[in-house]
């Protein structure tokens, strides 16, 4: 430790000393384009033969949207970071989107070590992740952020499948899609799968049957796992209560006697989204 | 929009709400299964297409009452076959840090199409 560190702490007493090899690493988990992350804060320079000094620092860092961790390593010198923040000064990210750890890491590339993890949690263009005063959250903590998705468009006669992406955690709320049959005579029974990527875990059965070329829509939600109700055309079905879906998993349909010219379209799904942090 | 060439789905590989859309192509739909098993082409294992032939047996000496599944399908509701060549756009992590992550399988690659109509 430096000579003139055992002083700091009257300066600083909530700070947290950097050897000369010691930096701050900022981690940023995000699934939206087009934002930027700034991490700003104050460190008191307490360097041998120099006057003690604070001294502002920012830095920026524009994540890949596909929730893969992107770094930055930043030195500070030898002293007390006095505090840090995290906030997204580009794009709007929703809590459940951008998940960003702070941490105290030796050494600057290569092989470097994690030492500390001073806060960590999701950020948007208003709430700020801070050290010190926040705690570290974990990435599946809170109430995740409202996700409306289009779905894949399946070629004549295929099934809708959905995807998690990977470093996603989803909770299904609502699925809609449209079946337009073709003109061979057969009777159509929709089920609504879920499956870890290669087993499938739950379906529900539509049980009914739609024949030649008609148009159907079809609705699940979260609720009673009642028969269908709805209108002529309009169906609505339910989907169990907290039903969480991991990276890679999928949503898919299996109809049976589904025929060739059989067309899904307007595929729109509601999910809960959090940062896997995997 | 895209076009994938394994399976024919279209989609937007990026969302109104700004985040990225991963397609992976769905399994093979039961129509689809037939129609491989009719060419001849079937990846079934041996006691599965066994209980499909049984089925479709079945179905031509008994067809199916209106309204009841057929035994062919009871058979393929079960079945999860996945598309040959499928395209996967889910990411891997990068084999070594600070290079972009990789989707998981190309497939037959994508076609870029005209935009949806609004």
């Amino acid at each position: 430790m430096d000579a003139s560190a055992p002083l700091s702490p009257s300066l600083a007493p909530v700070g947290c000393y950097f050897a000369g090899d010691d930096n701050l690493r900022v981690t940023v988990l995000n699934g939206l384009a087009g934002v930027t992350v700034r991490v700003a804060g104050r460190f008191l320079h307490c360097e041998a033969g120099a006057a003690p000094r604070i001294e502002p620092f920012a830095h920026t860092l524009v994540p890949a949207s596909d929730r893969t961790a992107s770094t930055l390593t930043t030195r500070l010198g030898t002293g007390w970071l006095l505090d840090v923040q995290a906030i997204a000064s580009g794009g709007t990210p929703l809590t459940g989107q951008t998940f960003v750890i702070l941490s105290v890491v030796r050494g600057l590339s290569g092989g470097i070590e994690d030492l500390a993890t001073l806060a960590a949690g999701y950020l948007t263009s208003t709430q700020r992740v801070v050290w010190p005063g926040d705690r570290i959250h974990d990435s599946l903590d809170g109430g995740g952020a409202l996700r409306s998705i289009s779905g894949t468009t399946p070629a004549p006669g295929a099934e809708i499948s959905e995807t998690v992406p990977a470093g996603a955690r989803w909770q299904l709320l609502a699925f809609r899609a449209q079946l337009v049959t073709d003109a061979n005579v057969a009777s159509r029974v929709i089920r609504l799968l879920v499956d870890d990527g290669a087993n499938i875990l739950a379906h529900t059965s539509t049980n009914v049957g739609q024949a030649t070329a008609l148009t159907y829509t079809y609705g699940w939600v979260q609720g009673p796992m009642t028969g269908a109700v709805g209108q002529v055309n309009a169906l609505l079905f339910g989907l169990p209560n907290l039903l969480l879906l991991g990276a890679g998993w999928r949503i898919r349909t299996s109809t049976a006697s589904i025929q060739v010219g059989d067309q899904f379209s307007l595929v729109q799904y509601l999910v809960r989204e959090w940062i896997e942090g995997s | 929009m895209l076009r994938c060439r394994s399976c024919g789905g279209i989609y937007e590989p990026e969302l109104p709400d700004k985040t990225r859309y991963f397609h992976a192509c769905p399994p093979l739909s039961a129509h689809e299964i037939l129609d491989e098993h009719a060419a001849g082409t079937s990846v079934l294992s041996p006691p599965t297409l066994a209980a499909l032939d049984a089925a479709l047996a079945a179905d031509r000496a008994t067809p199916p009452k209106a309204g009841e599944p057929s035994r062919v399908d009871q058979v393929l509701a079960s079945l999860t076959i996945e598309r040959p060549n499928k395209r996967d756009e889910t990411v891997t992590h990068a084999a070594e840090p600070g290079l972009p992550a990789r989707i998981k399988s190309d497939g037959a690659g994508v076609d870029v199409r005209p935009a949806r109509e609004p």
